[in-house]
């Protein structure tokens, strides 16, 4: 049986998923210059979010999408305000190191809260496959892939058709121009941190449906996300999408060729190679903070 | 023997050109003035000088040696100081600690407290030897910047638009300085800059850039009454300045 | 301020006698201590000095701990001179990436060097030699001073990393790294080989962590990938290195002492809450203490 086309096709599923997973970290550290190492766990608390609403609400993971965007704007902006605003006027490596308190804290409470016990989604739609010649899709990821490039998509027409959507840019762009013709960095800031966090609670729904997860999951979901960043480069949703196909591809080739254990490890190699050769990322676009 | 040779310097960053083919020397003692219009490429060709950036084709030559492909490291113990243009002092430590290591560093000498203070005294800064050099004014961050290049006892020294930024009685000052540091030490000095009128005191020759190429090169009088240096600089500007 | 640093090495000193008059439990507690300590005095070196935030430092704490107990282990070596040969590796590693790694600046080189250490815990988790996801067992040590030696082994490693951290202080070569701290492109225009010293000073630091990750290794007798990779552990020495004040000479034992003596005592009351409690005070100090308690000027 020839495996590549099933390779591929499972590639472009994940890659589908890992692109608007991404995508909100990529936003904040484009245009907030914030490297966010509790995103990981933002991504399981929509996660958790979704199976409350799920098990309490009775509602559907993907119905509950909407609620997950709006909860994750007001935590995003609520922790701007709280936090990182004071924080950004540090170095940016002390930024760097409380977001990592942040995730110690976040995912310790989850434990608290939760226990350290495996949890999932499990709907009812879960199981089923389509066979298409020799590619087997199961239907889940499919509905995962449509779901994330369906909001990837809403996303980018926000930030490319909406005056709010442009600030965001030029301010991405240059920080001081965007002052300059009357455009409030503070309150993009704040927007910002809301859009992107948002992006991690409504991802956290599509991760829970597609596997299992703990509390602590967030640390590998954080060095994915900035994986996906360096790889493709950052602050464009054009580049989040190459760097999370790129990564899912890496992922599912080397698990193919080497072994599941090796996936990681190949994806970090590629990555230390892109950061000291072409520090911009491949798509190579500029954002604040470069000098 | 020229002290320094440089021929057909190119640089370019991204598509841009900023040094296409520039060549010219300077003689041991001589003041050497580099005026152009701003993206002339001056300061480009001090960091050129000083080994801070690559070029991407031509060749220096200081004292006989190609240095082209020399680190700045290297250049600073052979003999070349600099300054910038927005200085760049090590801003935590004292006026005493910036003299010591390039002292150490570069001219590889003792560094002992009288020699220390005597560099400083050079400079007009002796009083201000334990004085962090975040806490100085700009005035005298300047002259803690030429006292950190003097520390390298070069043979020459680059100066990267020295004045920018001083009211007239520092220029002054300042233009004595110089001055003093050719007729006492024997110092070359290649000196980039944009207050007109100091160079006129001090440079023995002007040489101007425009558009990346040397389009003049002579005396300072000779050289307002250029017209090639007039169209493409001049103009209108020098009636402000002088 | 000078005052300090006497009172520091006196202090470790005194720490020499005290073993008899120690428990089981508090020669423990001060081993951990002695260790983060250690840790938080080689990123003096690199983040206080030189400027280079190494935020996956830990990685030369796994390679110097795995390559002690492979040398042990697999080879046969003497724990003694697989524990020097662990911190060479570790230290000359870290001497040959540094010219290209350190062409990164700020928080790129910290996520580079973070991308670094989950690489190695990646190879470590997937290679023979390392034991896999397994890990390695040591054999429990039983010779002369019995578990006591680690307390000595940890606080001698801890005097070393001092002397270092008051060496470049005062010295020359200190001199150097800080011309490159304070503007890397002046110092190499004052005559200073910067990419020399710099990787220098990565090597110091990575020699040092690799000392104390042998020394760890050996000490809880069973490593593993996620134990000698731990990003918690290089959290927590930047959190000791902030609070206690970045580039001085007593800083780093201050903020290290009181950070871990803290979370033996006080958290170890309340292991549940210990995590959510350890996240709390790294954001606070971040926001609260961004300077740390001591300065490095005057």
């Amino acid at each position: 049986m020839e495996v590549l086309p099933q390779l591929i096709i499972e590639s472009l599923l994940l890659g589908g998923f890992y692109s608007f997973m991404a995508i909100g970290f990529s936003l904040i550290w484009g245009v907030l210059g914030i490297l966010n190492l509790a995103y990981g766990s933002y991504i399981i608390l929509g996660a958790y979010l979704g199976l409350i609403l799920f098990r309490y609400a009775g509602l559907d993971p993907i119905l509950s999408i909407p609620v997950s965007l709006f909860a994750g704007f007001l935590f995003g902006v609520l922790v701007q305000k709280l936090i990182f605003n004071r924080a950004m006027k540090l170095e940016p490596f002390m930024v760097l190191i409380m977001s990592f308190g942040l995730d110690v804290l976040i995912s310790n409470a989850l434990n608290l809260v939760f226990k350290a016990d495996v949890r999932s989604i499990t709907v009812s739609y879960g199981g089923d496959s389509f066979i298409v010649g020799d590619v087997i899709i199961a239907k889940v990821k499919l509905l995962v892939f449509v779901l994330s490039l369906l909001l990837a998509l809403l996303l980018y027409l926000f930030l490319s058709r909406t005056w709010t959507g442009r600030a965001i840019r030029a301010v991405a762009l240059d920080r001081e121009g965007a002052t300059l013709v009357g455009i409030d960095p503070a309150k993009i800031f704040l927007i910002t941190a809301g859009i992107g966090t948002a992006v991690s609670f409504s991802s956290g729904n599509l991760y829970g449906i597609l596997q299992g997860f703990t509390p602590f999951d967030g640390g590998l979901l954080t060095v994915k996300v900035f994986l996906i960043s360096i790889l493709g480069g950052l602050g464009r949703i054009e580049s989040a999408l190459a760097g999370g196909f790129l990564l899912a591809f890496i992922e599912v080739i080397s698990s193919f060729y080497l072994g599941e254990g090796w996936k990681l490890f190949v994806a970090l190699v590629v990555m230390v190679a892109v950061l000291i050769f072409k520090p911009r990322g491949l798509l190579g676009s500029k954002y604040y903070g470069e000098t | 023997m020229s002290l320094l040779v440089i021929e057909d310097i190119h640089k370019s960053f991204g598509g841009n050109k900023v040094l296409r083919g520039v060549s010219f020397s300077v003689e041991k003692g001589e003041i050497l003035g580099i005026v152009g219009p701003n993206g002339s490429g001056k300061t480009t060709l001090i960091n050129i000088l000083s080994g801070v950036i690559k070029p991407d084709g031509g060749v220096v030559v200081f004292k006989g040696k190609d240095i082209t492909g020399w680190r700045a490291y290297r250049r600073a113990k052979l003999g070349i100081g600099r300054t910038y243009q927005i200085t760049r002092l090590f801003t935590n430590l004292t006026a005493f600690e910036n003299v010591m290591i390039p002292l150490h560093y570069g001219a590889g000498e003792k560094t002992s407290v009288r020699r220390i203070e005597e560099i400083l005294e050079t400079v007009g800064l002796s009083h201000k030897i334990h004085s962090y050099a975040s806490d100085l004014s700009l005035a005298q961050r300047k002259r803690l910047e030429l006292a950190r290049a003097l520390a390298l006892r070069p043979e020459l020294l680059l100066l990267d638009e020295v004045f920018a930024g001083l009211n007239p009685v520092a220029v002054q000052e300042i233009v004595s300085l110089i001055g003093k540091l050719r007729e006492e030490l024997g110092i070359t000095v290649v000196i980039v800059e944009h207050v007109l009128k100091a160079l006129s005191q001090l440079a023995d020759r002007v040489l101007v850039l425009a558009e990346g190429k040397v389009i003049f090169s002579g005396k300072y009088e000779d050289m307002v009454r250029d017209k090639e240096v007039i169209k493409a600089y001049l103009g209108e500007r020098y009636g402000e300045t002088a | 301020m000078a005052k300090l640093n006497w009172l520091v090495l006196g202090t470790i000193l005194l720490l020499y006698a005290l073993p008899p008059l120690l428990s089981g439990y508090w020669e423990r507690v001060l081993s951990s201590v002695f260790m983060l300590t250690s840790l938080t005095y080689a990123q003096n070196v690199l983040l206080g000095y030189t400027g280079y935030p190494a935020f996956g430092a830990i990685a030369f704490f796994g390679l110097g701990g795995y390559t002690t107990a492979v040398l042990m282990i697999k080879v046969g070596i003497p724990f003694g001179i697989s524990l020097i040969l662990g911190g060479m590796v570790s230290g000359l590693v870290a001497l040959l990436i540094a010219p290209p790694l350190m062409r990164l600046k700020s928080h790129y080189f910290a996520i580079t060097t973070l991308a670094l250490q989950i690489a190695l815990a990646e190879l470590s988790a997937n290679i023979e030699i390392t034991g896999g996801a397994y890990g390695i067992n040591l054999p429990i040590y039983k010779g002369f001073l019995g578990t006591t030696i680690f307390y000595y082994l940890f606080l001698s490693v801890l005097l070393l990393s001092f002397l270092t951290n008051l060496f470049i202080e005062r010295s020359k070569f200190g001199y150097a790294l800080k011309a490159i701290r304070e503007d890397e492109v002046a110092a190499e225009s004052s005559g200073v080989n910067t990419v020399l010293f710099k990787s220098v000073s990565f090597g110091i630091m990575a020699l040092i962590t690799g000392l104390v990750g042998g020394v760890y290794a050996y000490w809880i007798t069973y490593i593993d990938p996620e134990s000698m990779f731990d990003l918690l552990l290089s959290v927590k020495m930047f959190v000791a290195l902030l609070f206690g004040g970045v580039g001085t000479v007593a800083g780093p034992f201050i903020g290290a002492f009181s950070l871990e003596l803290v979370s033996e005592l006080v958290w170890s009351e309340f292991i549940e809450f210990h995590g959510v409690v350890l996240g709390a005070i790294i954001v606070l100090v971040i926001l609260l203490l961004p300077g740390g308690i001591l300065k490095s000027r005057g």
